[in-house]
């Protein structure tokens, strides 16, 4: 998709080609369609061939928030994500969306420029070794001499973000080399052969005993759990995995980036595990015999005391990156797989034993989540939180692309909102990066246009990016930015009230600006509910096919729950009585 | 317990931070280490560790494994010192 700003003129191609003109021509051959960015110095040459070129460049306000919109985008998406930054400050603003990416496993290919190869090490102006910084926080990283091996060095970045367990690549690009002058063969060279993924990791056979092995034991388990990550929903094994799921009848728990692998609806559906995951899910953990987890790192927010995790149970996990295996929970069945993989082969042998009907323990799920169902206590003339994203997800019919920052707002979100498909939820869950929200909701409106996206926000983070706004003005984009305020820093608030005897340090903030006139100065509608007509008022929104801002006054006291204190079994939660 | 790990590794510039970065979030120390290039394409760095026993070796094997520009890995308990210097100097991959 080409969203053409309109003060974009274009000029007829040049036929001097740059080492910029040759990045620019790899990257289409990639099939990449828009990037994220922001000119500088360092970047000039490469900013002139996209200004010659007139490809598609969606200029952030801040670097920071270029790398979280192609967050949002390759979440949306399951594609590559690009981002353009300049050398120095335009790449130390990367950092924080690269780990963000590196911990989410979110293929991105950021492009930092760099001073000249001359200036290399000479503390030149805005000069920063990127490479260091950031060796921690990617996947591969590569510097480029010389305009010749550009085209092989894209290859290879593209390859190595997307295949095996995705991440986040570096490529500094000295801005010399993406001036220098290219001849008519280099060019060549980078418009053939573009089109295969190069495996970069050795093709791996899939271990058919030990999945002999795993599937038997599964289908000896009485109270068998499906525990399904991310994991899932990077192979693009949903479908795979719903059938799986249907043909062993196996109860399924969530983590809080596979939500939507399986309908929340699915009788199946246990909801999201962990600090504040479902009562049914977490009791699931602490007493089923035999546990398959695909795709998931057993983080600590999910399995919140490792030692305690799931006692009852023989663990099995499938993933494609086997330093997960006894990181956390040593497995008793490990399989490194690409998911797709060993769920097709799950699919096609089942055992010459029957498939249990697993009719007790699901009757035993069922009756824990009667028990204690997911609530909230309404109040009256208050206007709750979960309420709301309740009703954005019937307004929604359960289909938007939903976006989060991080925070309380990013929890409810999780337990209220119907999700029903993969790539919906797109959240930021291993580093928790506010400010994640807004420039993500952006990219995710990129990728997929047809679908109504909405963001949902605290008043911390909108804070922190708040000024990527004028980008859904730039570009008329339709996002429903739904601000869920609580005038606090609502999660670290609920932590202070909980372990730290209600005191609030830091956290209440003392006054704020006005939200709607903010939208206001970015030429976006922007809009207040009132709690006696809020859902009539919401209902507008949804009707419109433009960005509207919309507060929601919430309670400042209100509470997550269930939560599982850090450290404590996932079992013994908090706010189930 | 003397740990040393021997990786071949591709010989590109910015590997040896890569590896070394890896060892420096655990706080693990490097006790001693050869490297030498055993082509034009690759080292091979043989390295001691000084490790403490919570550390999840394991992982950190796979870790490394998983590099991009590191081949392969491979991990020897030496029982003391001497052992530890002559497997060093002498070349683990041709006593094995
Ligand atoms: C960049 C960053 N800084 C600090 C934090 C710590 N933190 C986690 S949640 C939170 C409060 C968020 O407040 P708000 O955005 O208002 O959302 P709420 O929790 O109220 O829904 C903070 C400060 C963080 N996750 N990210």
């Amino acid at each position: 998709m080409l969203i053409k700003r309109e003060t974009e003129k274009t000029e007829t191609k040049r036929t001097l080609a740059s080492g910029a003109d040759l990045l620019l021509e790899a990257l289409k051959a990639q099939g990449v369609e828009l990037v994220f960015g922001y000119p500088g110095g360092a970047v000039l040459p490469l900013y002139d061939a996209i200004y010659r070129q007139a490809f598609n460049n969606i200029l952030v306000r801040h670097e920071q928030a270029a790398v979280h919109a192609a967050e949002g985008y390759a979440k949306a998406t399951g594609k590559t994500g690009v981002v353009f930054v300049t050398s120095g400050p335009g790449a130390t603003n990367t950092v924080t969306g690269i780990a963000d990416a590196m911990l989410d496993s979110i293929p991105l290919v950021v492009f930092t420029g760099q001073v000249g190869c001359a200036a290399i090490g000479t503390d030149a102006f805005q000069e920063v070794d990127i490479l260091s910084i950031t060796a921690a926080i990617t996947k591969q990283s590569y510097q480029v001499h010389d305009s010749g091996s550009l085209a092989e060095v894209v290859k290879e970045a593209f390859a190595v973000a997307s295949s095996g367990r995705p991440g986040p690549v570096v490529v500094d690009l000295p801005k010399d080399v993406a001036a220098m002058a290219v001849d008519e063969q280099q060019r060549s060279q980078t418009a053939g052969g573009f089109t295969a993924k190069t495996p970069v990791y050795p093709q791996r056979k899939l271990a058919f005993t030990k999945m002999q092995q795993l599937r038997d034991a599964l289908l000896r388990a009485q109270k068998p759990l499906l525990l399904v990550g991310g994991g899932v929903i990077a192979a693009g094994a949903v479908p795979e995995f719903r059938r799986f799921v249907h043909r062993y009848k196996l109860p399924v728990v969530s983590t809080l980036l596979s939500l939507g692998a399986l309908p929340v609806s699915d009788p199946f559906s246990l909801g999201m595990g962990g600090m504040h995951g479902s009562y049914q899910a977490n009791l699931a953990f602490s007493e089923c015999d035999f546990l398959l987890n695909i795709g998931s790192r057993f983080d600590d927010r999910l399995a919140t005391n490792t030692s305690q995790f799931a006692p009852k149970a023989q663990v099995a996990q499938i993933d494609i990156d086997d330093s997960e295996f006894g990181k956390m929970i040593l497995p008793d069945f490990a399989v490194a797989a690409d998911a797709k993989e060993a769920l097709n082969w799950l699919l096609a042998h089942p055992a010459k034993t029957q498939v249990r009907d697993h009719q007790a323990w699901l009757q035993q799920l069922s009756a824990w989540q009667h028990e204690h169902p997911q609530h909230y206590v309404e109040e009256k003339g208050k206007i709750k939180p979960q309420a709301v994203i309740a009703e954005v997800g019937r307004l929604t019919a359960g289909d938007a692309t939903i976006v989060t920052d991080v925070g309380q707002h990013q929890m409810w979100t999780a337990q209220y909102y119907p999700f029903t498909r993969a790539h919906q939820l797109i959240t930021s869950g291993g580093l928790g990066t506010m400010g994640f929200g807004l420039p993500a909701a952006i990219g995710a409106k990129l990728a997929v246009p047809e679908k109504e996206v909405v963001l949902f926000v605290g008043d911390g983070g909108l804070q922190m990016t708040s000024e990527e706004l004028d980008v859904i003005r730039d570009y008329r984009l339709n996002i429903k930015i739904i601000l869920l305020n609580n005038q606090t820093l609502g999660m670290v608030r609920q932590w202070q009230d909980l372990f730290y005897k209600k005191r609030r340090s830091q956290t209440v903030f003392n006054g704020q600006p006005d939200f709607i006139k903010l939208a206001h100065a970015y030429g976006l509608k922007g809009l207040r509910l009132a709690s006696q007509n809020w859902r009539e008022t919401l209902a507008d929104v949804f009707a419109t096919q433009e960005s509207v801002l919309v507060e929601a006054r919430i309670p400042a006291l209100e509470q997550v729950y269930p939560m599982v204190a850090p450290g404590q079994p996932n079992q013994k939660m908090l706010g189930v009585d | 317990m003397h740990e040393i790990v021997v990786c071949k590794m591709k010989n590109r510039v910015g590997v040896l931070n890569r590896f070394t970065g890896l060892l420096t979030r655990r706080n693990i120390n490097i006790e001693n280490a050869v490297i030498i290039s055993t082509s034009k394409h690759q080292v091979e760095a043989k390295v001691e560790l000084r490790t403490e026993k919570a550390q999840n070796l394991t992982h950190l094997k796979r870790v490394l494994a998983k590099q991009i520009d590191i081949l392969s890995v491979s991990w020897y308990s030496c029982e003391s010192a001497a052992e530890t210097t002559a497997l060093l100097v002498a070349g683990i991959e041709k006593n094995n």
